[in-house]
């Protein structure tokens, strides 16, 4: 019989440690486990290594509140909304220390540890100087040909957002191939944690109805969290769009420390879920009912 | 009697000039004016081209520019038909298969290398920059890969065309030998700005203008670019936007005006358009 995975965000957030390396899931504003971020901000972690393809308000609300250290990224912005202030200016005043990657790089370094490798070689950024800032890149000779090795990123926790998932952890998501979830989820190291937040909680014959669309089992999975608009301000796949209001306020906000922490005070912290969402104007449509 | 056209349209349709019928496309976020440039060679000379941006491959129908406004890449994945992330990614590797992509570099220097990472003021420090942007995402990725890459600025000034790059986050050397040996892509065949287009030199493979804008002087050209280009005997004048282009991007493709997204004094009044329009954000 499997184990049941099902825990509350609280208790799914408190298996990170203070100094962890921690890694998220999702690209630019799709997909990214967003509620599992306010509340690492809620729990106040610190000395975070962030490992995060591309990092937008949930990462920037984290530097901002002070509990990143390091990040493993090609490119922390808003997009069209503009430039992410706190990472810039913590960058810029040498107090957040950055390894930069092409975004094949990073994709590689996330593959080489899901597949138990040390390393995989591409030609991204040959005779460049990320290979001297950045020390998970190396130039290597192989039978004549220069590539660019790069090191596997082993994360203490991945942290990925999902549509469905059963009490056991077997996720799922439909209608949609992977960004990578299930690298990103997989490439933990070992004895790390696994921490994954679904939209819905199903039953476990939901997930034998449609078996193609699962990408982790449940034994790679450490905690399963129900967190309807997970993604929220973001977006999930064909489900929900970008709040652009709530993040145009939002980005307003990271532009001060205490205005940033009245913005979480006021809008985040205090509320369930359930609140959240009725402060937010938003209704689960049927998608959420019919499963 | 030449229509009217504003820098944006120009630069446009000189981004277009650049799509060859058949190729397929990878374009990134952020980039509007190639976007639009995109549906415009869609739209005219080069009806087949394949379209996939970063969250997707998109169908034959063309982007809703006022939705994009709203949603960003987001709108692309209302309407693609595949979403693989990985598989883009393998196809980088056999670079072949993806004949194009359009980048906007922070920083550029006179052998096509860029910077999107960080400018220096006297210290060299890459861990406390003078300025920090937001990163490179995949321009290193395309230029190093892909069969060709265009690239484009609004901005051109002495500031962002340089003798020498602050940080060398890819390099550029075009066409070069350096390519060939380690199976790269040819690299960028283009820079279109706001004043000029800019082209390799067949020889050095350094940056040679290839057109200037009209009423732009080349004494213009040259006092915003940080080092000295290759200049041809005869410089060409970049082609007007044609009638039929611009009815296109003004009637049917980017009613809204999403291309001037990409100057800082004009994003106001797109808004403001956008607004007219009932769009709310």
């Amino acid at each position: 019989m499997a184990k049941d995975k099902v825990l509350s965000i609280e208790a799914a957030v408190g298996l990170i440690k203070d100094g962890d390396n921690v890694a998220f899931g999702g690209v630019l504003m799709n997909m990214k486990p967003i509620a599992i971020m306010w509340e690492i901000i809620k729990q106040e972690k610190k000395d975070l290594t962030v490992t995060i393809l591309t990092g937008n308000f949930g990462l920037d609300a984290m530097i901002g509140m002070g509990q990143v250290k390091s990040l493993n990224t090609i490119y922390v912005g808003f997009e069209q909304l503009g430039f992410a202030p706190n990472f810039q200016q913590r960058v810029q005043g040498g107090t957040l220390h950055i390894n930069e990657f092409t975004e094949m790089q990073w994709f590689w370094a996330m593959r080489a540890a899901e597949m138990g490798l040390p390393y995989l070689p591409c030609r991204s950024g040959l005779e460049s100087e990320l290979l001297e800032v950045n020390p998970y890149l190396a130039e290597i000779d192989f039978e004549g040909e220069k590539l660019v090795a790069v090191k596997a990123i082993k994360p203490d926790v991945t942290i990925i957002h999902s549509m469905v998932g059963d009490h056991y952890g077997n996720i799922q998501l439909e209608n949609m191939k992977t960004y990578m979830e299930d690298t990103v989820a997989r490439s933990v190291k070992k004895g790390g944690k696994v921490i994954v937040s679904v939209e819905k909680l199903v039953d476990i014959d939901y997930i034998y109805r449609n078996p193609m669309n699962t990408i982790l089992n449940d034994f790679e999975i450490d905690a399963v969290v129900e967190i309807p608009y997970g993604a929220h301000p973001g977006s999930v796949g064909p489900l929900y769009f970008n709040d652009v209001a709530f993040q145009m306020n939002l980005s307003d906000a990271l532009r001060k420390e205490i205005r940033l922490r009245r913005f979480f005070e006021k809008r985040i912290f205090p509320f369930s879920r359930a609140e959240y969402l009725e402060k937010n104007n938003i209704r689960l449509g049927p998608w959420w009912e019919g499963r | 009697m030449a229509e009217e056209y504003t820098i944006s349209e120009i630069m446009v349709t000189a981004l277009a000039s650049g799509i060859k019928e058949g190729d397929v496309i990878f374009q990134g976020a952020a980039t509007p004016m190639p976007m639009v440039a995109i549906e415009l060679a869609r739209a005219t000379h080069a009806k087949n081209t394949v379209y996939f941006s970063a969250l997707g491959i998109s169908p034959a129908e063309p982007i809703n520019f006022e939705a994009m406004l709203c949603e960003g890449l987001t709108e692309v994945l209302k309407r693609t038909k595949i979403t693989n992330y990985m598989w883009a990614r393998e196809m980088w590797n056999s670079y072949h298969k993806l004949t194009l992509e359009f980048l906007r570099p922070a920083q550029i220097d006179k052998n096509w290398n860029c910077n999107n990472s960080v400018l220096y003021g006297e210290e060299r420090n890459f861990q406390q920059p003078k300025l920090r942007f937001p990163g490179g995402m995949a321009v290193s990725d395309s230029l190093n890969l892909l069969e060709r890459v265009i690239l484009y600025t609004p901005a051109h000034r002495k500031r962002t065309f340089v003798e020498k790059v602050d940080f060398l986050m890819v390099k550029g050397d075009p066409l070069s030998k350096w390519r060939k040996e380690n199976k790269l892509g040819d690299g960028p065949m283009m820079m279109v700005t706001n004043l000029c287009v800019f082209e390799p030199d067949p020889e050095t493979y350094m940056m040679k203008i290839k057109s200037i804008h009209p009423g732009v002087t080349l004494e213009q050209v040259l006092e915003n670019t940080g080092f000295e280009p290759v200049i041809p005997d005869k410089i060409p004048e970049t082609p007007k936007p044609t009638k039929e282009q611009l009815n296109l991007l003004r009637k049917k493709i980017d009613a809204i005006g999403f291309r001037d997204l990409e100057f800082h004094h004009l994003r106001m009044d797109v808004m403001a358009r956008a607004a007219k329009k009932g769009i709310k954000f």
